[in-house]
């Protein structure tokens, strides 16, 4: 079944990912969840002690007094910090679509096949995009789970949105990495430009909330448009949707057409 | 025409690709491409499948331009890669349900028949399949779709001679039905064995296009007789005799005719007292290069 088409057999070759990320963030989201009764039974001091640190230290990890509440919780503890490991496979993944296939050789087979090379290119990132709500599927799943055992039921459908969210990132991150691998067709060189901005953005992102000079730049970055765990206590930010969608939308185009007047390497 | 070209060039920057290829290869025809490494045979086949663009020129399958019109024209086209890779995570039938999917039919019988003739087990994973058994899954997912034209890139490369001569059965099979083959090569028995026309390309410009039976014909051969004594050179100085070199007592020389030549070089070599002779053939790149080195560096298919 999974070798009817690419798009199922490129599935079909991140299932181990898929199993992987999605368990192991379900994993650490099931830790944070069930660290967070004890952590609220000494919640007083602690909480003086959190919002007594410097702006810096919150802008990097989140507002500490957050951490009071079981939304602001799981928004530090998970949806703050996960996304910068996804990005890992975003750009791993993203850049491995085209040109990891383009490296090995196999590429050329594929392309030796009655198949267009615009189908090549949307199959697969259409694959990556399924795999990207697959993990970040089982990671809320897990985080549910969780949230249900110890009896904080009050924003089940916020985490489930915002893991989506994180997934929404994750596949943009994922949509500049392939863009760059078709236009450098090296993974080596597309993975160096992809980290620079995918987690450079992360850095600027978080340090322009604190370092004035760094300010002007945040909306410049992927990482701005990302509501994450904010969304279980404000909803979702439907604006910054529209533009990670708008820019995911612009990275694919430019690959389709990138790819369409290229050389295939050897 | 199934295949023809018109001063395709293809540069990599600067690098030389091919230049000005023109090529034309006729239906039904069994057509051996040949050339030393960095030649430009891959660059060619890859402009062949659009899978490079060329930096000029044109290429036309079956009369249609390729770059418009390449997932139509591979629905036709069986393809050996140069260098083949293969997913290596599936079995042989993994990789040829896939394909078979691309290709939108699949006709297993005539696969089973293929992987038998070619002694090939298709459950195995193909990461642990050795080089040969690798080719194998190439060539039969060349053949699969019993294409009407098959381009192939070196296709008997770590085949042993037993497959190798089924692989020309096989080429003479798919010829008999009609089928054009491309196929890339520098084995000289191979392109003798199964080639109607071969072309050599050297240094990306092809410098020759030839009959394989009128290279039979001509019969070019390396001799070298060592004789008791020296022999002075002008003694062979006979027609159909070239290239003649002295070293002491050892004359060396390219015969290049029919039987008629060769018969007077041995009666002339029987007038000495011959110690030892060696004859052999000579490879077709030696052939092709003793043909044009002297009669120029680019000669037009």
């Amino acid at each position: 079944m999974f070798l009817r088409n690419l798009f199922l057999k490129t599935l079909r070759d991140l299932r181990g990912q898929v199993w992987g990320w999605g368990l192991g963030l379900g994993a650490m989201g099931l830790l944070v969840v069930v660290l967070y009764p004890p952590f609220k039974d000494q919640l007083g001091d602690l909480v003086k002690l959190l919002s007594s640190y410097p702006p810096a230290l919150s802008a990097f990890f989140g507002d500490m007094s957050q951490l009071a509440r079981w939304e602001g919780w799981l928004n530090i503890e998970f949806y703050s910090w996960i996304p910068p490991i996804l990005a890992i496979f975003a750009i791993g993944t993203g850049t491995g679509l085209i040109a990891g296939e383009e490296e090995k050789g196999t590429l050329d087979l594929l392309l030796s096949h009655p198949i267009r090379r615009w189908r090549v290119v949307a199959e697969k990132f259409a694959a990556f995009v399924v795999a990207t709500i697959l993990i970040c599927g089982l990671a809320a799943l897990c985080l549910v789970i969780g949230a249900v055992m110890i009896g904080e039921t009050q924003a089940l459908d916020g985490m489930v949105l915002a893991s989506l969210d994180m997934g929404l990132l994750t596949i943009t991150g994922g949509a500049f990495s392939l863009m760059a691998s078709v236009i450098f067709r090296r993974r080596l060189w597309a993975s160096a430009t992809a980290i620079v901005v995918v987690i450079g953005s992360w850095f600027v992102e978080s340090l322009g909330k604190v370092v004035e000079v760094m300010e002007p730049y945040r909306p410049f970055t992927l990482f701005h448009y990302y509501t994450g765990g904010a969304v279980l206590t404000e909803g979702v930010n439907w604006s910054n949707v529209a533009v990670l969608v708008g820019l995911t939308i612009l990275f694919f185009a430019i690959s389709l057409v990138a790819f369409q007047q290229r050389d295939l390497a050897v | 025409m199934i295949i023809e070209t018109e001063e395709l060039t293809k540069y990599y920057g600067r690098v030389r690709g091919i230049v000005d290829l023109t090529l034309s290869v006729r239906q039904g025809e069994v057509f051996g491409y040949l050339g030393p490494n960095g030649a430009g045979k891959t660059t060619t086949i890859r402009l062949l499948l659009d899978l490079i663009r060329p930096t000029r020129g044109q290429v036309r399958l079956f009369g249609q331009e390729v770059r418009n019109h390449a997932a139509a024209l591979k629905a036709r086209i069986g393809n050996l890669p140069g260098e083949l890779s293969l997913w290596e995570n599936l079995t042989g039938k993994e990789l040829l349900t896939f394909v078979g999917h691309l290709r939108g039919h699949l006709d297993w019988a005539w696969i089973d028949e293929l992987a038998a003739r070619l002694d090939l087990d298709l459950t195995r994973r193909i990461g642990s399949l050795s080089h040969g058994n690798k080719q194998k899954v190439g060539l039969i997912q060349a053949f699969a779709h019993k294409p009407e034209l098959l381009i192939l890139d070196e296709p008997t490369i770590g085949l042993d001679p037993l497959i190798q001569q089924e692989f020309y059965r096989l080429i003479d099979e798919f010829k008999a039905q009609g089928c054009t083959v491309f196929l890339s090569s520098h084995i000289l028995p191979e392109v003798e064995r199964v080639c109607d026309r071969v072309g050599i390309i050297r240094e990306g410009r092809l410098v020759a296009v030839e009959e394989v039976a009128e290279l039979k014909r001509k019969r070019l051969r390396q001799m070298e007789i060592t004789f008791a004594s020296p022999v002075p050179a002008s003694a062979f100085d006979l027609p159909g005799v070239h290239g003649l070199v002295q070293e002491n007592n050892t004359l060396r020389f390219r015969v290049e005719g029919g039987p008629g030549v060769l018969d007077r070089v041995i009666k002339q070599a029987a007038q000495f007292a011959v110690e030892d002779l060696n004859y052999q053939q000579m490879t077709l790149e030696d052939i092709f290069l003793a043909y044009y080195r002297k009669e120029g560096e680019h000669v037009p298919a």
